[in-house]
Protein backbone atom coordinates (compact mmCIF):
# COMPACT_ATOMS: atom_id res chain seq x y z
CA UNK A 1 0.00 0.00 0.00
CA UNK A 2 1.38 3.63 -0.55
CA UNK A 3 3.08 5.33 1.49
CA UNK A 4 0.80 8.53 1.21
CA UNK A 5 -2.38 6.41 2.61
CA UNK A 6 -0.84 6.98 5.69
CA UNK A 7 -0.60 11.00 5.25
CA UNK A 8 -4.49 11.17 6.53
CA UNK A 9 -5.28 10.27 10.38
CA UNK A 10 -1.40 8.16 10.96
CA UNK A 11 -3.04 8.35 14.60
CA UNK A 12 -5.48 6.01 13.69
CA UNK A 13 -3.58 3.41 11.14
CA UNK A 14 -1.68 3.16 13.97
CA UNK A 15 -3.64 2.69 16.88
CA UNK A 16 -5.16 0.01 13.94
CA UNK A 17 -4.61 -3.47 15.84
CA UNK A 18 -2.41 -6.32 13.64
CA UNK A 19 -2.80 -9.33 16.04
CA UNK A 20 -2.91 -11.81 13.49
CA UNK A 21 -2.79 -15.41 14.80
CA UNK A 22 -0.03 -16.96 14.43
CA UNK A 23 -1.26 -20.74 15.73
CA UNK A 24 -4.23 -20.23 13.88
CA UNK A 25 -2.22 -18.99 10.24
CA UNK A 26 -0.08 -22.05 10.68
CA UNK A 27 -2.97 -24.67 10.89
CA UNK A 28 -4.48 -22.40 7.51
CA UNK A 29 -0.53 -22.67 5.74
CA UNK A 30 -1.10 -26.31 6.31
CA UNK A 31 -4.61 -26.50 4.56
CA UNK A 32 -3.76 -24.42 1.96
CA UNK A 33 0.07 -25.59 0.82
CA UNK A 34 -0.61 -24.66 -2.78
CA UNK A 35 -2.34 -21.42 -2.40
CA UNK A 36 0.25 -17.66 -3.05
CA UNK A 37 -2.93 -15.70 -1.26
CA UNK A 38 -5.00 -16.67 1.57
CA UNK A 39 -7.04 -14.24 3.46
CA UNK A 40 -10.01 -14.63 5.56
CA UNK A 41 -12.98 -11.99 6.50
CA UNK A 42 -15.61 -12.25 9.41
CA UNK A 43 -18.43 -11.28 10.11
CA UNK A 44 -18.36 -7.27 11.09
CA UNK A 45 -15.45 -6.59 8.82
CA UNK A 46 -17.24 -8.54 5.68
CA UNK A 47 -20.61 -6.27 5.55
CA UNK A 48 -17.42 -3.49 5.61
CA UNK A 49 -16.14 -4.75 2.76
CA UNK A 50 -18.91 -5.51 0.86
CA UNK A 51 -19.62 -1.83 1.26
CA UNK A 52 -16.68 -0.72 -0.03
CA UNK A 53 -16.77 -2.76 -2.81
CA UNK A 54 -20.32 -1.84 -3.81
CA UNK A 55 -19.47 1.48 -3.78
CA UNK A 56 -16.24 0.76 -6.47
CA UNK A 57 -18.76 -1.43 -8.14
CA UNK A 58 -19.56 0.53 -11.60
CA UNK A 59 -17.48 -1.31 -13.86
CA UNK A 60 -17.90 -4.96 -14.21
CA UNK A 61 -13.89 -5.86 -13.82
CA UNK A 62 -11.52 -5.21 -11.53
CA UNK A 63 -7.37 -5.25 -10.97
CA UNK A 64 -7.01 -7.14 -7.79
CA UNK A 65 -3.58 -6.16 -6.39
CA UNK A 66 -2.83 -8.28 -3.40
CA UNK A 67 0.61 -6.79 -1.26
CA UNK A 68 2.02 -7.69 2.11
CA UNK A 69 0.22 -4.87 3.48
CA UNK A 70 -3.20 -5.13 2.02
CA UNK A 71 -5.61 -5.74 -1.03
CA UNK A 72 -6.47 -3.31 -3.72
CA UNK A 73 -9.03 -3.74 -6.01
CA UNK A 74 -8.90 -1.25 -8.85
CA UNK A 75 -11.64 0.25 -11.32
CA UNK A 76 -10.56 2.03 -13.74
CA UNK A 77 -10.96 3.87 -17.42
CA UNK A 78 -7.79 4.37 -18.32
CA UNK A 79 -6.27 7.80 -19.06
CA UNK A 80 -9.79 9.27 -17.13
CA UNK A 81 -10.44 8.07 -13.87
CA UNK A 82 -9.35 5.42 -11.11
CA UNK A 83 -10.95 4.12 -7.96
CA UNK A 84 -9.27 1.94 -5.58
CA UNK A 85 -10.49 0.66 -2.91
CA UNK A 86 -7.59 -0.55 -0.17
CA UNK A 87 -8.94 -3.68 1.96
CA UNK A 88 -6.30 -3.07 5.12
CA UNK A 89 -4.70 -6.31 6.54
CA UNK A 90 -5.94 -5.53 9.45
CA UNK A 91 -9.60 -6.21 8.29
CA UNK A 92 -8.84 -9.91 8.12
CA UNK A 93 -8.74 -12.67 10.54
CA UNK A 94 -5.74 -14.16 8.67
CA UNK A 95 -3.63 -13.00 5.79
CA UNK A 96 -0.89 -14.42 3.92
CA UNK A 97 0.54 -12.67 1.02
CA UNK A 98 3.27 -15.74 -0.08
CA UNK A 99 4.91 -14.13 -3.15
CA UNK A 100 5.12 -10.73 -2.00
CA UNK A 101 2.31 -9.70 -4.17
CA UNK A 102 -0.81 -11.13 -6.51
CA UNK A 103 -2.27 -9.66 -9.46
CA UNK A 104 -4.96 -10.55 -11.86
CA UNK A 105 -8.47 -8.90 -13.55
CA UNK A 106 -11.54 -10.30 -11.94
CA UNK A 107 -15.00 -9.85 -12.21
CA UNK A 108 -16.11 -7.37 -9.56
CA UNK A 109 -19.80 -8.32 -10.38
CA UNK A 110 -18.87 -11.58 -9.28
CA UNK A 111 -16.66 -11.23 -6.04
CA UNK A 112 -19.48 -9.13 -4.66
CA UNK A 113 -22.67 -11.82 -5.83
CA UNK A 114 -19.92 -14.67 -3.82
CA UNK A 115 -19.75 -12.06 -0.75
CA UNK A 116 -23.62 -11.62 -0.42
CA UNK A 117 -24.49 -15.28 -1.11
CA UNK A 118 -26.23 -15.59 2.65
CA UNK A 119 -26.92 -12.19 2.63
CA UNK A 120 -30.33 -11.76 3.98
CA UNK A 121 -30.40 -15.28 6.07
CA UNK A 122 -30.28 -14.39 9.61
CA UNK A 123 -27.88 -16.32 11.20
CA UNK A 124 -24.47 -16.64 13.15
CA UNK A 125 -21.13 -15.19 12.16
CA UNK A 126 -20.27 -14.74 8.51
CA UNK A 127 -16.90 -15.90 6.68
CA UNK A 128 -15.60 -15.56 3.71
CA UNK A 129 -12.04 -16.90 2.68
CA UNK A 130 -10.08 -15.85 -0.43
CA UNK A 131 -7.33 -18.58 -1.95
CA UNK A 132 -5.69 -18.22 -4.89
CA UNK A 133 -3.05 -21.04 -6.34
CA UNK A 134 -1.50 -18.75 -8.93
CA UNK A 135 -1.28 -17.68 -12.52
CA UNK A 136 -4.15 -19.09 -14.71
CA UNK A 137 -6.11 -20.64 -11.67
CA UNK A 138 -9.02 -18.97 -10.60
CA UNK A 139 -10.00 -16.79 -7.22
CA UNK A 140 -11.45 -18.81 -4.73
CA UNK A 141 -14.08 -17.59 -2.28
CA UNK A 142 -15.56 -19.95 0.19
CA UNK A 143 -18.50 -18.30 2.08
CA UNK A 144 -19.34 -19.69 5.69
CA UNK A 145 -22.75 -19.14 7.43
CA UNK A 146 -24.70 -21.42 10.07
CA UNK A 147 -23.19 -24.57 8.54
CA UNK A 148 -24.32 -23.53 5.01
CA UNK A 149 -21.05 -23.50 3.05
CA UNK A 150 -20.81 -21.95 -0.42
CA UNK A 151 -17.42 -22.32 -2.80
CA UNK A 152 -17.37 -20.19 -5.59
CA UNK A 153 -14.53 -20.14 -8.16
CA UNK A 154 -14.19 -16.50 -10.59
CA UNK A 155 -11.96 -16.41 -13.60
CA UNK A 156 -9.13 -14.42 -13.42
CA UNK A 157 -7.57 -12.45 -16.02
CA UNK A 158 -3.33 -11.81 -16.12
CA UNK A 159 -2.40 -8.80 -16.66
CA UNK A 160 1.29 -7.48 -16.30
CA UNK A 161 1.24 -4.06 -15.64
CA UNK A 162 -1.35 -1.39 -14.88
CA UNK A 163 -1.43 2.45 -15.91
CA UNK A 164 -2.70 4.41 -13.48
CA UNK A 165 -3.79 8.16 -12.71
CA UNK A 166 -0.58 9.83 -12.24
CA UNK A 167 -0.75 12.41 -9.07
CA UNK A 168 2.55 14.34 -8.88
CA UNK A 169 2.66 14.98 -4.60
CA UNK A 170 5.68 17.09 -5.18
CA UNK A 171 3.61 19.26 -7.56
CA UNK A 172 0.56 19.62 -5.05
CA UNK A 173 -1.32 22.60 -5.22
CA UNK A 174 -3.90 22.66 -2.36
CA UNK A 175 -4.97 19.77 -0.08
CA UNK A 176 -8.56 20.09 2.16
CA UNK A 177 -9.46 17.52 4.67
CA UNK A 178 -12.77 17.65 6.06
CA UNK A 179 -15.89 15.15 7.04
CA UNK A 180 -17.38 14.35 4.41
CA UNK A 181 -21.09 15.47 5.71
CA UNK A 182 -20.31 18.35 3.97
CA UNK A 183 -19.07 17.05 0.83
CA UNK A 184 -21.83 15.37 0.59
CA UNK A 185 -24.03 17.72 0.21
CA UNK A 186 -21.92 19.65 -1.46
CA UNK A 187 -21.80 17.15 -4.22
CA UNK A 188 -25.24 15.92 -4.16
CA UNK A 189 -26.58 19.62 -4.82
CA UNK A 190 -24.21 20.30 -7.78
CA UNK A 191 -24.65 16.75 -9.16
CA UNK A 192 -28.70 16.91 -9.35
CA UNK A 193 -28.91 18.84 -12.71
CA UNK A 194 -27.24 16.96 -15.77
CA UNK A 195 -24.49 18.93 -17.13
CA UNK A 196 -21.66 18.12 -18.88
CA UNK A 197 -18.58 19.61 -16.15
CA UNK A 198 -18.08 20.18 -12.78
CA UNK A 199 -15.67 23.10 -11.61
CA UNK A 200 -13.72 23.03 -8.49
CA UNK A 201 -12.34 26.40 -7.65
CA UNK A 202 -10.49 27.21 -4.66
CA UNK A 203 -8.30 29.92 -3.11
CA UNK A 204 -7.15 31.26 -0.14
CA UNK A 205 -9.34 33.96 0.04
CA UNK A 206 -13.77 33.32 0.37
CA UNK A 207 -15.51 31.55 -0.38
CA UNK A 208 -11.78 29.24 -0.21
CA UNK A 209 -13.86 26.20 -1.85
CA UNK A 210 -16.41 26.13 -4.56
CA UNK A 211 -17.40 23.07 -6.49
CA UNK A 212 -19.96 24.90 -9.93
CA UNK A 213 -22.07 23.58 -12.61
CA UNK A 214 -23.91 24.18 -15.48
CA UNK A 215 -26.36 22.66 -17.11
CA UNK A 216 -29.67 23.86 -19.57
CA UNK A 217 -31.21 24.65 -16.02
CA UNK A 218 -29.11 27.02 -15.10
CA UNK A 219 -25.99 27.22 -12.83
CA UNK A 220 -25.30 25.68 -9.89
CA UNK A 221 -23.00 26.05 -7.17
CA UNK A 222 -22.14 24.98 -3.72
CA UNK A 223 -19.31 26.93 -1.93
CA UNK A 224 -17.45 25.86 1.20
CA UNK A 225 -15.65 28.63 3.71
CA UNK A 226 -12.25 27.20 5.39
CA UNK A 227 -13.23 28.19 8.94
CA UNK A 228 -16.23 25.86 8.37
CA UNK A 229 -16.54 23.32 11.61
CA UNK A 230 -16.05 20.67 9.08
CA UNK A 231 -12.93 21.40 7.51
CA UNK A 232 -9.94 20.62 9.40
CA UNK A 233 -7.05 21.41 7.08
CA UNK A 234 -7.24 23.50 4.16
CA UNK A 235 -4.13 24.98 2.06
CA UNK A 236 -4.16 26.22 -1.14
CA UNK A 237 -1.69 29.34 -1.20
CA UNK A 238 -2.65 30.49 -4.98
CA UNK A 239 -6.38 30.77 -7.00
CA UNK A 240 -6.73 27.21 -8.83
CA UNK A 241 -9.93 26.16 -11.26
CA UNK A 242 -10.21 22.85 -12.87
CA UNK A 243 -12.87 21.38 -14.37
CA UNK A 244 -14.06 17.62 -14.90
CA UNK A 245 -16.50 15.68 -16.41
CA UNK A 246 -19.35 14.94 -14.41
CA UNK A 247 -19.91 11.82 -15.18
CA UNK A 248 -16.43 10.87 -13.47
CA UNK A 249 -17.29 12.53 -10.27
CA UNK A 250 -20.59 10.96 -10.43
CA UNK A 251 -18.62 7.78 -9.68
CA UNK A 252 -17.14 8.96 -6.72
CA UNK A 253 -20.46 9.58 -4.73
CA UNK A 254 -20.79 6.45 -3.63
CA UNK A 255 -17.41 6.61 -1.95
CA UNK A 256 -18.16 9.71 -0.89
CA UNK A 257 -21.64 8.41 0.95
CA UNK A 258 -19.84 5.78 2.90
CA UNK A 259 -16.97 7.34 4.30
CA UNK A 260 -16.37 9.49 7.50
CA UNK A 261 -13.90 11.72 6.38
CA UNK A 262 -12.81 13.26 2.77
CA UNK A 263 -9.42 14.12 1.27
CA UNK A 264 -8.90 16.42 -1.57
CA UNK A 265 -5.90 17.33 -3.52
CA UNK A 266 -5.11 18.51 -6.92
CA UNK A 267 -1.70 18.58 -8.47
CA UNK A 268 -0.35 21.21 -11.04
CA UNK A 269 -1.68 19.50 -13.90
CA UNK A 270 -5.26 18.98 -12.47
CA UNK A 271 -5.01 15.84 -11.47
CA UNK A 272 -7.68 15.18 -8.70
CA UNK A 273 -7.18 12.72 -5.93
CA UNK A 274 -9.67 12.35 -3.43
CA UNK A 275 -9.22 10.05 -0.55
CA UNK A 276 -12.28 8.73 1.42
CA UNK A 277 -11.24 7.15 5.20
CA UNK A 278 -13.92 4.56 6.23
CA UNK A 279 -14.07 3.12 9.56
CA UNK A 280 -15.35 -0.61 10.42
CA UNK A 281 -16.88 -1.54 13.92
CA UNK A 282 -13.79 -2.58 15.04
CA UNK A 283 -11.99 0.54 14.83
CA UNK A 284 -10.12 -0.15 11.55
CA UNK A 285 -9.70 2.64 9.37
CA UNK A 286 -9.58 1.86 5.28
CA UNK A 287 -9.57 3.86 1.96
CA UNK A 288 -11.25 4.61 -1.06
CA UNK A 289 -8.99 6.50 -3.57
CA UNK A 290 -10.15 7.90 -6.89
CA UNK A 291 -8.29 9.89 -9.38
CA UNK A 292 -9.41 11.77 -12.12
CA UNK A 293 -8.13 13.80 -15.23
CA UNK A 294 -9.24 17.30 -15.85
CA UNK A 295 -12.07 17.58 -18.27
CA UNK A 296 -10.94 21.24 -19.78
CA UNK A 297 -8.27 23.63 -18.26
CA UNK A 298 -10.50 25.82 -17.86
CA UNK A 299 -7.77 28.73 -17.32
CA UNK A 300 -6.91 28.13 -20.72
CA UNK A 301 -9.81 28.54 -21.97
CA UNK A 302 -11.01 31.88 -20.73
CA UNK B 1 -72.74 -32.66 -14.46
CA UNK B 2 -73.27 -30.42 -11.54
CA UNK B 3 -71.31 -28.71 -9.08
CA UNK B 4 -71.83 -26.22 -6.74
CA UNK B 5 -70.22 -25.38 -3.38
CA UNK B 6 -69.86 -22.65 -0.50
CA UNK B 7 -67.06 -21.58 1.81
CA UNK B 8 -68.40 -19.48 4.60
CA UNK B 9 -64.92 -18.85 6.17
CA UNK B 10 -62.71 -16.06 4.96
CA UNK B 11 -59.23 -17.87 5.98
CA UNK B 12 -60.57 -20.28 3.48
CA UNK B 13 -61.21 -17.69 0.30
CA UNK B 14 -57.55 -16.41 1.14
CA UNK B 15 -55.82 -19.99 0.96
CA UNK B 16 -58.28 -20.42 -2.30
CA UNK B 17 -57.15 -16.92 -3.85
CA UNK B 18 -53.57 -17.65 -2.52
CA UNK B 19 -53.35 -20.96 -4.21
CA UNK B 20 -55.10 -19.46 -7.34
CA UNK B 21 -51.92 -16.82 -7.88
CA UNK B 22 -49.56 -19.25 -7.45
CA UNK B 23 -50.67 -21.42 -9.94
CA UNK B 24 -51.15 -18.67 -11.99
CA UNK B 25 -47.72 -17.40 -11.74
CA UNK B 26 -46.58 -20.84 -12.25
CA UNK B 27 -48.33 -21.53 -15.36
CA UNK B 28 -49.19 -20.36 -18.88
CA UNK B 29 -52.74 -19.29 -17.70
CA UNK B 30 -54.49 -22.34 -19.42
CA UNK B 31 -55.36 -24.33 -16.11
CA UNK B 32 -57.36 -27.61 -15.87
CA UNK B 33 -60.26 -27.76 -13.15
CA UNK B 34 -60.44 -31.42 -11.67
CA UNK B 35 -63.93 -32.14 -9.73
CA UNK B 36 -64.31 -35.78 -7.99
CA UNK B 37 -66.54 -36.14 -5.00
CA UNK B 38 -63.32 -36.22 -2.66
CA UNK B 39 -60.47 -33.89 -4.62
CA UNK B 40 -60.54 -30.56 -6.00
CA UNK B 41 -57.41 -30.55 -8.25
CA UNK B 42 -56.14 -27.79 -10.64
CA UNK B 43 -53.56 -27.88 -12.67
CA UNK B 44 -51.51 -26.35 -15.36
CA UNK B 45 -52.05 -27.28 -18.98
CA UNK B 46 -49.40 -29.07 -20.52
CA UNK B 47 -48.64 -26.75 -23.52
CA UNK B 48 -45.46 -26.68 -25.79
CA UNK B 49 -44.54 -23.51 -24.33
CA UNK B 50 -44.25 -24.51 -20.68
CA UNK B 51 -41.31 -26.33 -21.46
CA UNK B 52 -42.86 -29.13 -19.74
CA UNK B 53 -43.14 -27.97 -15.78
CA UNK B 54 -46.23 -28.19 -14.51
CA UNK B 55 -47.94 -27.70 -10.82
CA UNK B 56 -50.74 -29.32 -9.72
CA UNK B 57 -52.54 -28.63 -6.52
CA UNK B 58 -54.75 -31.20 -4.64
CA UNK B 59 -57.04 -29.86 -2.14
CA UNK B 60 -59.47 -31.95 -0.18
CA UNK B 61 -62.62 -30.36 -0.89
CA UNK B 62 -63.67 -31.28 3.22
CA UNK B 63 -60.74 -28.80 4.66
CA UNK B 64 -61.79 -26.01 2.21
CA UNK B 65 -65.31 -26.07 1.36
CA UNK B 66 -68.66 -26.08 4.09
CA UNK B 67 -71.02 -27.71 0.83
CA UNK B 68 -69.41 -29.35 -1.68
CA UNK B 69 -71.69 -30.94 -4.10
CA UNK B 70 -71.11 -32.85 -7.49
CA UNK B 71 -72.61 -35.13 -9.90
CA UNK B 72 -69.86 -36.47 -12.74
CA UNK B 73 -69.64 -36.82 -16.29
CA UNK B 74 -71.04 -40.31 -16.31
CA UNK B 75 -72.22 -42.45 -13.21
CA UNK B 76 -68.56 -44.69 -13.91
CA UNK B 77 -66.87 -41.68 -14.37
CA UNK B 78 -68.27 -39.62 -11.60
CA UNK B 79 -65.94 -36.78 -12.30
CA UNK B 80 -65.62 -33.32 -13.77
CA UNK B 81 -62.91 -31.74 -15.89
CA UNK B 82 -63.08 -28.32 -16.82
CA UNK B 83 -60.49 -25.80 -18.65
CA UNK B 84 -60.43 -22.39 -17.85
CA UNK B 85 -58.28 -18.71 -17.82
CA UNK B 86 -56.75 -18.85 -14.06
CA UNK B 87 -56.53 -15.29 -14.68
CA UNK B 88 -60.23 -14.57 -15.23
CA UNK B 89 -60.52 -16.95 -11.85
CA UNK B 90 -58.44 -14.55 -9.60
CA UNK B 91 -59.77 -11.66 -10.77
CA UNK B 92 -63.28 -13.11 -10.01
CA UNK B 93 -61.92 -13.59 -6.49
CA UNK B 94 -59.79 -10.45 -5.76
CA UNK B 95 -62.48 -8.59 -3.66
CA UNK B 96 -64.62 -11.68 -1.95
CA UNK B 97 -60.87 -12.97 -1.02
CA UNK B 98 -60.54 -9.60 1.11
CA UNK B 99 -63.61 -8.81 2.81
CA UNK B 100 -66.33 -11.83 1.65
CA UNK B 101 -68.60 -13.05 4.27
CA UNK B 102 -70.00 -16.21 1.86
CA UNK B 103 -68.92 -17.53 -1.22
CA UNK B 104 -70.45 -20.13 -3.61
CA UNK B 105 -68.73 -21.13 -7.06
CA UNK B 106 -71.19 -23.40 -8.44
CA UNK B 107 -71.45 -24.49 -12.49
CA UNK B 108 -73.82 -23.25 -14.86
CA UNK B 109 -74.89 -22.97 -18.25
CA UNK B 110 -75.67 -19.29 -19.00
CA UNK B 111 -74.37 -18.15 -22.37
CA UNK B 112 -72.05 -21.48 -22.33
CA UNK B 113 -70.55 -23.23 -19.48
CA UNK B 114 -69.61 -21.02 -16.86
CA UNK B 115 -68.14 -21.08 -13.51
CA UNK B 116 -70.39 -18.23 -11.44
CA UNK B 117 -68.74 -17.07 -8.91
CA UNK B 118 -71.13 -15.38 -5.97
CA UNK B 119 -69.81 -13.72 -2.95
CA UNK B 120 -71.64 -12.00 -0.16
CA UNK B 121 -70.03 -8.87 0.80
CA UNK B 122 -70.41 -6.58 3.38
CA UNK B 123 -72.12 -3.32 3.15
CA UNK B 124 -72.86 0.30 5.21
CA UNK B 125 -76.41 -0.64 4.74
CA UNK B 126 -77.41 -3.08 6.71
CA UNK B 127 -78.61 -5.17 4.04
CA UNK B 128 -75.55 -6.73 2.53
CA UNK B 129 -74.20 -6.59 -0.85
CA UNK B 130 -73.95 -10.02 -3.88
CA UNK B 131 -71.35 -9.50 -6.43
CA UNK B 132 -71.74 -12.32 -9.49
CA UNK B 133 -68.95 -13.60 -11.55
CA UNK B 134 -69.35 -15.66 -14.47
CA UNK B 135 -66.26 -17.53 -15.59
CA UNK B 136 -66.32 -18.72 -19.03
CA UNK B 137 -65.06 -22.33 -18.93
CA UNK B 138 -64.48 -25.16 -21.47
CA UNK B 139 -65.94 -28.89 -20.32
CA UNK B 140 -63.03 -31.40 -21.02
CA UNK B 141 -64.60 -34.74 -23.07
CA UNK B 142 -64.07 -37.44 -21.14
CA UNK B 143 -61.92 -39.17 -23.88
CA UNK B 144 -59.09 -36.40 -23.23
CA UNK B 145 -59.40 -36.77 -19.32
CA UNK B 146 -56.25 -39.30 -19.68
CA UNK B 147 -54.03 -37.21 -21.60
CA UNK B 148 -54.45 -34.10 -19.72
CA UNK B 149 -53.67 -35.43 -16.22
CA UNK B 150 -50.21 -35.05 -15.31
CA UNK B 151 -48.65 -38.34 -13.51
CA UNK B 152 -50.00 -39.46 -10.54
CA UNK B 153 -46.38 -41.19 -9.29
CA UNK B 154 -43.19 -39.98 -10.54
CA UNK B 155 -40.55 -42.17 -9.97
CA UNK B 156 -37.29 -40.90 -8.19
CA UNK B 157 -33.72 -41.87 -7.46
CA UNK B 158 -33.98 -40.34 -3.78
CA UNK B 159 -36.72 -37.87 -1.83
CA UNK B 160 -35.49 -35.28 0.49
CA UNK B 161 -36.57 -32.17 2.16
CA UNK B 162 -35.26 -29.00 1.07
CA UNK B 163 -33.11 -26.59 3.60
CA UNK B 164 -35.13 -23.69 5.39
CA UNK B 165 -36.82 -21.84 2.32
CA UNK B 166 -35.85 -18.56 3.27
CA UNK B 167 -32.06 -19.87 2.99
CA UNK B 168 -32.28 -21.25 0.44
CA UNK B 169 -34.57 -18.71 -1.43
CA UNK B 170 -32.45 -16.01 -0.71
CA UNK B 171 -28.61 -18.50 -2.14
CA UNK B 172 -30.94 -18.74 -5.65
CA UNK B 173 -31.81 -15.19 -6.18
CA UNK B 174 -28.17 -14.22 -5.44
CA UNK B 175 -26.99 -17.26 -7.73
CA UNK B 176 -29.58 -15.64 -10.34
CA UNK B 177 -27.73 -12.76 -10.21
CA UNK B 178 -24.70 -14.09 -11.57
CA UNK B 179 -26.11 -14.38 -15.21
CA UNK B 180 -25.80 -18.17 -15.37
CA UNK B 181 -28.64 -20.23 -16.69
CA UNK B 182 -28.64 -23.84 -15.47
CA UNK B 183 -28.84 -24.72 -11.61
CA UNK B 184 -27.73 -28.15 -10.91
CA UNK B 185 -29.09 -29.33 -7.49
CA UNK B 186 -27.73 -32.85 -5.91
CA UNK B 187 -28.29 -35.17 -3.07
CA UNK B 188 -26.58 -37.96 -1.54
CA UNK B 189 -27.70 -40.01 0.54
CA UNK B 190 -25.67 -38.67 3.12
CA UNK B 191 -27.72 -35.90 3.75
CA UNK B 192 -25.74 -33.42 1.92
CA UNK B 193 -27.75 -31.04 -0.30
CA UNK B 194 -25.76 -29.23 -3.18
CA UNK B 195 -26.79 -25.95 -5.50
CA UNK B 196 -24.42 -25.16 -7.62
CA UNK B 197 -24.53 -23.13 -11.15
CA UNK B 198 -21.60 -22.53 -13.59
CA UNK B 199 -18.59 -24.69 -14.08
CA UNK B 200 -14.72 -23.84 -15.06
CA UNK B 201 -15.63 -23.42 -18.23
CA UNK B 202 -17.82 -20.71 -17.75
CA UNK B 203 -15.56 -18.00 -15.45
CA UNK B 204 -17.36 -18.41 -12.60
CA UNK B 205 -19.09 -20.87 -10.72
CA UNK B 206 -20.75 -21.08 -7.14
CA UNK B 207 -21.85 -24.58 -5.09
CA UNK B 208 -23.74 -24.37 -1.96
CA UNK B 209 -23.41 -27.40 0.29
CA UNK B 210 -26.66 -27.75 2.99
CA UNK B 211 -25.69 -30.54 5.71
CA UNK B 212 -27.70 -32.38 7.34
CA UNK B 213 -30.82 -32.59 5.42
CA UNK B 214 -33.64 -34.58 6.54
CA UNK B 215 -35.52 -36.91 4.47
CA UNK B 216 -38.96 -38.94 4.68
CA UNK B 217 -39.03 -41.05 6.96
CA UNK B 218 -41.11 -44.20 4.98
CA UNK B 219 -38.12 -43.58 2.46
CA UNK B 220 -35.91 -46.76 2.96
CA UNK B 221 -33.52 -45.46 0.79
CA UNK B 222 -32.40 -43.19 3.71
CA UNK B 223 -29.65 -44.96 5.59
CA UNK B 224 -29.22 -43.21 9.09
CA UNK B 225 -25.73 -44.84 9.73
CA UNK B 226 -23.14 -42.16 10.78
CA UNK B 227 -19.63 -41.94 9.03
CA UNK B 228 -16.62 -40.18 9.88
CA UNK B 229 -15.42 -37.20 7.88
CA UNK B 230 -13.21 -39.55 5.35
CA UNK B 231 -15.93 -41.87 4.77
CA UNK B 232 -17.77 -38.84 3.48
CA UNK B 233 -15.21 -37.60 1.53
CA UNK B 234 -14.67 -41.44 0.06
CA UNK B 235 -19.07 -41.40 -1.52
CA UNK B 236 -18.59 -37.35 -2.35
CA UNK B 237 -14.97 -38.09 -4.44
CA UNK B 238 -17.14 -41.71 -6.04
CA UNK B 239 -19.77 -39.21 -6.90
CA UNK B 240 -22.58 -40.85 -5.18
CA UNK B 241 -24.82 -37.89 -5.69
CA UNK B 242 -28.57 -38.22 -7.33
CA UNK B 243 -28.28 -34.71 -9.25
CA UNK B 244 -30.66 -32.80 -11.96
CA UNK B 245 -29.99 -29.82 -13.95
CA UNK B 246 -32.46 -27.22 -14.34
CA UNK B 247 -33.22 -23.83 -15.44
CA UNK B 248 -32.07 -21.47 -13.36
CA UNK B 249 -34.90 -18.94 -13.99
CA UNK B 250 -37.07 -21.42 -13.71
CA UNK B 251 -36.66 -22.61 -10.41
CA UNK B 252 -36.10 -18.89 -8.99
CA UNK B 253 -39.62 -18.09 -9.98
CA UNK B 254 -41.04 -21.05 -8.29
CA UNK B 255 -39.11 -20.01 -5.03
CA UNK B 256 -40.92 -16.39 -6.02
CA UNK B 257 -44.20 -17.55 -6.72
CA UNK B 258 -45.31 -19.17 -3.65
CA UNK B 259 -47.73 -17.59 -2.09
CA UNK B 260 -47.80 -18.60 1.28
CA UNK B 261 -45.73 -19.86 4.37
CA UNK B 262 -43.66 -22.96 3.46
CA UNK B 263 -42.56 -24.50 6.16
CA UNK B 264 -41.16 -28.07 4.69
CA UNK B 265 -40.73 -28.52 1.00
CA UNK B 266 -40.06 -32.16 -0.24
CA UNK B 267 -37.60 -32.69 -3.16
CA UNK B 268 -37.47 -35.58 -5.39
CA UNK B 269 -34.91 -36.01 -7.51
CA UNK B 270 -34.85 -38.46 -10.50
CA UNK B 271 -31.64 -38.48 -11.57
CA UNK B 272 -30.42 -36.40 -14.79
CA UNK B 273 -34.32 -36.47 -15.60
CA UNK B 274 -36.66 -34.09 -13.14
CA UNK B 275 -36.89 -32.56 -10.12
CA UNK B 276 -40.10 -32.74 -8.08
CA UNK B 277 -41.12 -30.57 -4.92
CA UNK B 278 -43.93 -30.62 -3.01
CA UNK B 279 -45.33 -29.10 -0.23
CA UNK B 280 -48.18 -28.56 2.01
CA UNK B 281 -50.38 -30.68 4.68
CA UNK B 282 -52.66 -33.61 4.57
CA UNK B 283 -55.39 -31.61 3.76
CA UNK B 284 -53.96 -29.72 0.90
CA UNK B 285 -50.71 -30.21 -1.54
CA UNK B 286 -49.26 -28.19 -4.27
CA UNK B 287 -46.69 -30.12 -6.48
CA UNK B 288 -44.47 -28.35 -9.14
CA UNK B 289 -42.32 -30.64 -11.72
CA UNK B 290 -39.48 -29.22 -13.10
CA UNK B 291 -37.49 -31.40 -16.30
CA UNK B 292 -33.85 -31.55 -16.36
CA UNK B 293 -31.99 -29.98 -19.19
CA UNK B 294 -29.44 -31.51 -19.46
CA UNK B 295 -27.87 -35.01 -18.92
CA UNK B 296 -25.36 -33.70 -16.62
CA UNK B 297 -22.07 -33.69 -18.06
CA UNK B 298 -21.00 -31.21 -14.92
Amino acid sequence: MPARNSEMHEEQRSQATSDVNTTTQETVRDSHRGDVFIAKLESSNLKTVIRILKSISSKKIAHFHAVESGIKFIIQEPGRFQMTAYLAKELFVQYDCRKGEVRFKVSLENVLNSLQMFVGIHGQATTALFTYKGEGHALKIQIEESGFHTDCEIKTINVDELVEVDFRHEDRLCRVICKSDCMRDAFQSILFWPSTAVTIKMSNRAPYFTLETVSDQGTSAATISKDSDYIENFECPNDIRFGYRQLMIKQAQKALAISEKTSIRIDGRGVLLMQFMIRTEEEVTTFIEFGCVPHIDVDEHE
Amino acid sequence: MKFRSKISDVGSIQHLYRVLVTIGRLSDGNVLLRIAPARFCIFSKMSPTSGSCFVIADIKPDMLFDEFLMTGYASDANEIYLELKVDTLIQSLKIPSQKAKCLKIKLTNKAGPSLTVEAELPSVVAASRRSVFDVPVQIVHRNLWASVTPAEEIPSSISCYMPPFKSLKAVVDRMRLTRQHNLQLSVNKYGELRIRVGDNTEGYSACTRFPDIEFPEADDRHEPEQITDEEREEVQRKGEFYSSIVDLRTFAAFLTALQFPTTRMRCDVRHHKSLLFSMGTSDFCLRYFVPAVDSGNY
